[in-house]
Parts: C-alpha cells; sequence; structure tokens
C-alpha cells in the first residue's frame, strides 16, 4: 500500500514565484493535497500557526525573516503549534559550515538547489521514515544532530548522561 | 581512548516526539512513475529565467561595486554577504529553469566568497570575472555556440583565477 498522501498538508516559505510554484507542482504529483504558500519568513510563521501543517519546505534566503529564523522560531516561540514539525531547508548553498549552522537551528532536512523530484521526495520520505528524537539543551532545541553513532568516536563528551554511553563503549 | 578536559557538561533533555506523518501517510512509499512524472515538470517548466537571472545579475554587480566603495568602511562579512545572496540566488534557480551553466559559475562564484576573508583588489578582481562570465552567459544565451564551444575553458580560467588567489592569500 503506497503512502496516503491525500490527507497531509505542506507548507512552503519561498519568496521566488517560480520556484515555489514549482515546489507546489512536484508536491502535488506525489499525491499531496493541500500545500500553503508563503512569501518569507513571517507570512509562514503566520501561516503556520494558522493551518498547522505537516511538514514545512523553506527557502533560506527570504526578508524579513529567513528560512534559519523561522526554524528557529517554529522550534521555539511559544505559539508555535507544533515545535516538533519536520523542517526542510532547501538552498543553493551546500558549504559543510552553512549545512551545520541550519542544523544548529533545528532544520531536519537539506535540501540543495537545484534539485531534482527524486532529490526531494528523499527528504520527505526520511522525514516520514526516520524521525529523530529530539534534544532540549540549553542553548538548543531541535532533531538530534547526532546522525550516526560511531563507535570509534573518542569525545569529547558534551552531554550529561554521555558517560553511560562512554561506559558502554569501553 | 582520549577524555578532553571541559568545564561542565550541557544538560541535554531527551524528547520522542509521536511520529504523526507516519501514522496518517502509512507505508510504502509511492509509485516511481510519480516520481519520473515530477521531475519532467521541472523539466518541462517553461519559466523564462532570463528576467529573473538579469535582476540577481544586477543585484550582484551592486554588491560588486557597494564592497568596491565601502571596503576598509564597513564589515567585510556585510559586504561580501551583498555579494553571496545574489550569487546563491543565480545557482540555485539557474539550474532549475533551463540554465545548468549559470548554476555551474554561481556556485564556483560562492565558493569562492564563502573563503575569502577579505575584500582586497584581487578577490575584487576575480569577483569580477564570475560577474562578467555570467553576463556573457545570459547575454548570450546557453545555447550560444560561442558559450558552448568554451565551457570548459571558462571553467578551468575561473578555477585558476581562485587557486592563483589563494596562493598568494592564503585561506
Amino acid at each position: 500500500m503506497p503512502y496516503q498522501f491525500d490527507r497531509v498538508s505542506v507548507l512552503i516559505v519561498e519568496d521566488n514565484q517560480p520556484m515555489a510554484l514549482m515546489a507546489k507542482s512536484i508536491l502535488e504529483t506525489f499525491g499531496i493535497s493541500t500545500v500553503y504558500l508563503t512569501k518569507n519568513g513571517e507570512e509562514g510563521f503566520d501561516s503556520f500557526c494558522k493551518h498547522n501543517p505537516d511538514f514545512v519546505i523553506a527557502d533560506w534566503m527570504m526578508k524579513p525573516m529567513d528560512g534559519i529564523i523561522l526554524t528557529k522560531t517554529i522550534r521555539t516561540e511559544a505559539k508555535s503549534p507544533n515545535p516538533f514539525v519536520p523542517i526542510i531547508l532547501m538552498t543553493g548553498f551546500s558549504e559543510k559550515g552553512r549545512v551545520e549552522e541550519a542544523r544548529d537551528a533545528g532544520v531536519t532536512e537539506f535540501l540543495v538547489k537545484p534539485f531534482e523530484a527524486k532529490d526531494l521526495y528523499k527528504r520527505i520520505a526520511q522525514c516520514i521514515e526516520r524521525p529523530r528524537q529530539f534534544v532540549r539543551c540549553e542553548d538548543f532545541f531541535g532533531p538530534d544532530r547526532r546522525r550516526k553513532q560511531d563507535p570509534n568516536y573518542a569525545g569529547p563528551w558534551r552531554r550529561e548522561g554521555d558517560h553511560d554511553i562512554k561506559d558502554l563503549i569501553r | 581512548m582520549i577524555d578532553y578536559p571541559r568545564d561542565r557538561k550541557r544538560r541535554a533533555e531527551i524528547l520522542f516526539p509521536p511520529n504523526a506523518l507516519k501514522a496518517k501517510v502509512g507505508s510504502g512509499g509511492i509509485d516511481e512513475k510519480l516520481i519520473v512524472k515530477a521531475q519532467k515538470i521541472i523539466e518541462e517548466t517553461k519559466v523564462d529565467f532570463l528576467p529573473i537571472g538579469q535582476r540577481y545579475l544586477k543585484s550582484l554587480e551592486e554588491g560588486l561595486s557597494t564592497t568596491k566603495a565601502n571596503r576598509g568602511r564597513m564589515d567585510e562579512e556585510a559586504l561580501i554577504a551583498t555579494m553571496l545572496y545574489p550569487a546563491m540566488q543565480l545557482k540555485a534557480n539557474g539550474g532549475m529553469f533551463g540554465y545548468p551553466l549559470v548554476t555551474a559559475v554561481a556556485a564556483r562564484l560562492i565558493r569562492f566568497l564563502e573563503h575569502i576573508n577579505d575584500t582586497n583588489d584581487d578577490a575584487l578582481e576575480v569577483i569580477n570575472a564570475y560577474v562578467e562570465t555570467l553576463s556573457a552567459i545570459l547575454l548570450m544565451g546557453e545555447g550560444n555556440r560561442n558559450v558552448v564551444d568554451h565551457v570548459a575553458d571558462i571553467h578551468v580560467a575561473l578555477d585558476e583565477a581562485c587557486t592563483r588567489y589563494f596562493e598568494k592569500h592564503g585561506n
């Protein structure tokens, strides 16, 4: 039985209209019936609060509020209806530092533009099939940034409780 | 095993939110044909990229002019950002709308902008070469014989300019 996307709603936050419409068409082809379009992070957050979509696809660079600030707002703002919502950030950036910046903001998946339809589908499928636990600490709230468990990792151990993992590895 | 000395560790609360999306969509993925169909939408969407590309190119040229006029007086990161934003838009949108060469050249420009520490004369000369290349591609069109025949040379020339820059100025 294939994915039942007909009850799924998505919020696209993208200031480039042709790109937003193309992403909407791709999602509709996948079978997603409800797609909300907004042009920047401010409008995006308002729409997010109003519609509480199942996931969000946001561009990085927008004014007055960009995709990074939008992500932090969704994750931490008191009136956010779902701080755990999957957020796919699509951007022309691909440098490692940028990916880390997005990850540290609480982004779930990173999609580099230009992309192919299968790339977008893979990110969506990842959100469905491999959701990550969330971490809350003094300066971060978002999907766990540790995607892989490396048995050879030698530290540093940053979290309280890491000693348990360390002892297990030893 | 090495224990790194650290003053304190952060208290981290681990949360396991319910997978509402999975509960809604179920299992099984989607038919491969739908992905092929969606890809066709990307390839066959008729968007005239030229005015979009020219708008971002103009913004890039303005960023370069702003940088030339204000370096030493404004924050270097802020100046580089004036060029980074339009370069990123050219890279992101070119390839989506039938201008893969614009994407390839803009991607190299972004890589350069992300690695320079200041906007000295040599850096501005390299950036200017990218701006002129992008301008020529948009002016002549990616299908133009002169562009097609010289794609490899363009990439080599721009890469060599960056290499020379970093050999001289370091990373």
